[in-house]
């Protein structure tokens, strides 16, 4: 974990409704666990794992928080420097579906403009009890300018896709940003790189990594 | 629960060999003290006793004696059963109230718009609750989550300020549980009044109503809530509920929520004040300390160590500081613990080593982290954190004033190698203050204060040893140690003699610089001596053992002060270069420079004692006096000084062979921070150097001393600001 070697490194958080599984999700993805009475998350946990897109190694630094952590007490060490979000609902629980935008205003307050966000319906092994359709989301990401996916942690659909997805995006719009920048960076002096902001600027925005 | 019988011999075993709280406190302290096995002391009351009675001892009760408590319980149970009837019992019978009110009717009055608001809470606190402690099967009691929901509940409704927050489920789970395991079980209650009927024990009368199963929940919620008292802060969030400024880490001074606050006391003042090593180190990987001491302080380490060695730790935190102030400096203890994995660590490695913590092994308990905090609390300074780290790694930390002066000083290059150009009078005064406050610091790095220190807790335990034995074997004893304190003391008395005589011999060579600095007309070659000079004395203070013994270049310089060395100074000769001050004053005497020098050679024997010793002398190599008493200051004089930071003295390598090396390079690529987003080295420039951090602080890793793990930053360092010795204070000094 420490001496791994990695082209890129990527902080993602998991945001959402207390009890949703965003701590499954994180276990799932990085260590393949999933526990049915995991505890109810103080603070934050973190996890890292690594992935490879195209040749590039990307390494995946995930940040999981308390669900009733929103406007809270470490809510800006929570998203400084947040390239991707996760934001997570649970499909038998309408209320942590309506909490949505609730979040993505927090994301908007609180987090980088250029964040990738996609909305991750959880728990879709519940069929039985699913309270928000699949279609209703569809829609409502589309209108925001996410990315959608709904998985289980618990029999682990789409767990591994939805990480894959999410870090391939912001990788692309990385690498784009790469491109474009890397000509004039190496007739400057190589050695004393800026702070950039990885992601596309408004301008040249072609994904939808915009959250608002 | 236990029976009666094992509740009574536990009941007994606590007023055994306790006469009052504080000597139970002291019991439960000492007993992690010795927790490490060396010692076969007594146990921890709270553990062969009963625990929920310590704790009520410790944090509630008004006195030691039983038959006092017997109020403060039936008050407390009373109020308890109060507030359930007004809080909880609507909602076993939600119907009888709001009579005649359409439950739908959306006005601010209406009770069902609290009933809801009441019913969505407690809904929110189960969620926790379900998931409290799942590896207990005690939690999953239907019964249990009940007791445990009315209380939490109940609580928020007393505050409603902070009303329920996550984490203090478990607290009061860990103390439901404790007081249900004391609680003398109904059945073997009954069974055994049964055979003892008709003897009444008067005495155990308030053992049984302390312990009586049916008021657990009301007994916890008293506990709980002595808890909470110094605890809630911990879960408020101040101001404003949190900063709205966008993605900057750094507004968060602003409305920032008394946890933070309390993480940010504890990263930069308390553990800076014990190991600035270490705490520089988490500010430069930008491990912010409130992204784990949240979890740590919220819970009282409940997820950081096993269960059972957990209540230990609460036994010793609660006996020894009710006010629960001490977990600021158990948190400090933690880290200490793991500094080494700290220090070598990056960023994700180091995040990963505090939120999962290593609960660490037998001997050394948890609950050791205790002993550690009170030793720290009392002990705040770097000395008390280096006795910690050594305690559990036998490796010693970096002393922080060494360490700074190399930064600061690699930072300007070594004056030795620069010539004229390199006098400018902010830098040379900069030499000055660092010199004067190396001379400050000396005295600890020279050992002088832990010499002393050991010597007072010497005498500690001397007055301890009093109280506790009568006996002619120690009498023998205290003798030995009497003896041993008698040879210590003198020793150090010797060793002040000698540092006083050296810091004596450093102030004239500074002094001499100053003059000759001063002076208006100074040639090229006289402020490169004056520079050397100064240079010698820096690198004298920095190294103990090293002999004040200047000696000037070997080449001859074209002018020198052949007055000088003639002066018939006093140790009250002038310092100033007032023309006032008399005729020998320096500037009177620099004009006058102009034969060949008169160097001193090593074997050159000096007659003159230090405090006799030209204030002016150029070449000044008055130093060496080897055979006069108080100038026998060698590096025999230390031979027997047992800092190892002593020992491990090693000739200084060049600038650019040290660790700090990179500084000497002024990257600044190097110096931004936390990228979220950063190539790693391997990988060609043009990836490294297009890539920064993007939004809230983020930074680049590139550059030719990025570091493979974006976070990780080593140029943090920044200058320092100058902590008010300048020149004119060190001429009033003199």
């Amino acid at each position: 974990m420490a001496n791994d070697e990695y082209d890129f490194l990527f902080k993602v958080v998991l945001i959402g409704d207390s009890g949703v599984g965003k701590s499954n999700l994180l276990s799932r993805f990085t260590r393949n666990e999933f526990n049915l009475d995991s505890k109810s998350t103080i603070g934050v946990e973190f996890a890292t794992r690594s992935i490879q897109v195209d040749t590039k190694t990307i390494k995946a630094q995930i940040w999981d928080t308390a669900g009733q952590e929103r406007y809270r007490a470490i809510t800006s060490a929570y998203y400084r420097g947040a390239v991707g979000a996760l934001l997570v609902y649970d499909i038998s629980k309408q209320i942590t579906y309506d909490n949505v935008t609730r979040w993505l205003k927090e994301l908007r307050d609180h987090a980088d403009n250029n964040i990738v966000i996609m909305l991750v319906g959880n728990k879709s092994d519940l069929r039985h009890l699913r309270a928000v359709p699949t279609e209703d989301s569809k829609n409502f990401a589309a209108e925001n300018h996410l990315s959608f996916i709904e998985t289980s942690a618990l029999d682990s659909t789409n767990v591994e896709l939805a990480f894959q997805t999410i870090l391939t995006e912001i990788y692309r719009i990385v690498s784009s940003k790469a491109l474009d920048g890397g000509d004039q960076h190496q007739v400057s002096q190589p050695g004393s790189s800026q702070p950039l902001h990885i992601t596309p600027t408004a301008e040249n925005a072609t994904k939808d990594g915009k959250c608002c | 629960m236990r029976p009666l019988q094992e509740t009574r011999e536990r009941w007994d075993s606590l007023f055994k060999g306790h006469s009052s709280i504080s000597s139970l406190r002291t019991a439960t302290t000492d007993a992690i003290h010795n927790s490490n096995g060396s010692n076969g002391s007594a146990p921890s009351p709270c553990e062969v006793g009963l625990r929920s009675v310590c704790w009520r001892l410790f944090l509630l009760f008004p006195g030691f004696k039983p038959e006092a408590w017997s109020r403060t319980i039936r008050c407390e149970r009373a109020a308890f059963e109060e507030l359930k009837r007004v809080h909880v019992s609507p909602f076993e019978k939600a119907a009888d109230f709001g009579e005649g009110i359409d439950p739908l009717a959306e006005v601010a009055e209406n009770p069902w718009e609290q009933f809801r608001k009441d019913e969505s809470l407690r809904k929110e606190i189960f969620q926790d609750i379900e998931r409290c402690m799942p590896e207990n099967t005690y939690f999953r009691d239907l019964a249990i989550q009940n007791s445990l929901l009315n209380i939490l509940f109940i609580y928020c409704k007393l505050n409603a300020d902070v009303s329920y927050r996550q984490g203090m489920h478990e607290i009061v789970a860990i103390i439901l549980w404790v007081v249900a395991c004391d609680a003398i079980s109904p059945a073997t209650h009954a069974e055994e009044k049964d055979e003892e009927e008709g003897k009444p024990v008067a005495d155990e009368s308030v053992m049984i109503e302390c312990l009586d199963h049916r008021f657990i929940e009301h007994d916890t919620f008293s506990l709980f809530q002595v808890i909470m008292r110094s605890a809630k802060a911990w879960y408020e969030l101040g101001e404003g509920g949190s900063d709205s400024v966008k993605g900057s880490g750094r507004s968060e001074n602003r409305n920032s929520s008394p946890i933070v606050e309390k993480s940010k006391y504890i990263h930069e003042h308390l553990l800076m004040a014990v190991d600035p090593e270490l705490a520089e180190h988490l500010k430069a990987l930008d491990v912010l300390p409130q992204v784990f001491l949240i979890r740590w302080i919220r819970l009282l380490f409940g997820r950081e160590f096993p269960f059972e060695e957990l209540l230990e730790v609460w036994d010793a935190l609660f006996a020894e500081d009710p006010n629960l102030q001490l977990v600021d400096h158990i948190c400090v203890a933690m880290l200490l613990r793991v500094r080494w994995q700290l220090i070598e660590a990056d960023y994700s490695t180091a995040l990963t080593l505090v939120l999962r913590y290593p609960s660490p092994i037998a001997p050394e308990l948890p609950a050791t982290f205790v002993a550690d905090a009170i030793f720290i609390r009392d002990n705040p300074t770097f000395a008390g954190g280096k006795h910690i780290v050594i305690k559990y790694s036998k490796r010693a930390p970096t002393p922080p004033v060494q360490k700074q002066r190399v930064l600061k000083f690699s930072r300007k290059n070594s004056p030795l190698t620069s010539s004229t150009r390199f006098l400018q009078t902010g830098q040379l005064e900069s030499i000055v203050q660092d010199v004067a406050k190396n001379m400050l610091s000396q005295g600890e790095r020279w050992g002088v204060n832990r010499a002393v220190r050991d010597a007072v807790v010497d005498i500690k335990k001397n007055v301890q040893g009093f109280q506790h034995s009568q006996h002619q074997q120690w009498v023998a004893q205290e003798s030995a140690r009497e003896a041993e304190l008698v040879r210590r003391s003198r020793e150090l008395s010797k060793k002040l003699k000698a540092d006083d005589v050296r810091r004596r011999e450093l102030e004239k060579l500074l002094q001499l610089s100053i003059e000759e600095l001063e002076k208006d007309d100074l040639s090229t070659e006289q402020r490169k001596v004056s520079i050397m000079r100064l240079n010698h004395v820096r690198e004298c203070l920095s190294d103990g053992t090293k002999t004040v013994d200047y000696t000037p270049p070997a080449t001859p310089l074209p002018e020198t002060h052949p007055i000088a060395a003639s002066v018939p100074t006093t140790p009250s000769s002038p310092v100033t270069k007032s023309p006032l001050s008399g005729p020998i004053s320096p500037s009177s005497t620099s004009a006058t420079h102009t034969s060949t020098p008169t160097i001193s050679q090593p074997t050159q024997k000096q007659k003159s004692t230090p405090s006799s010793l030209p204030g002016l002398a150029p070449p000044p190599r008055p130093q060496k006096v080897p055979t006069s008493p108080p100038g026998s200051f060698v590096k025999t004089s230390f031979k027997n000084n047992s800092d190892p930071d002593f020992l491990t003295h090693r000739p200084r390598a060049s600038l650019a062979q040290s660790s700090f090396a990179w500084m000497l390079g002024d990257d600044p690529a190097a110096k931004t921070k936390t990228a979220f987003v950063s190539a790693s080295l391997r990988k060609s420039g043009n990836v490294n150097s297009n890539h920064g951090g993007g939004g809230s602080g983020g930074g680049s890793a590139g550059g030719p001393n990025g570091v493979e793990d974006g976070v990780k930053v080593d140029a943090t360092w920044t200058p320092d600001v100058d902590e008010g010795f300048d020149l004119e204070r060190l001429r009033r000094k003199r």
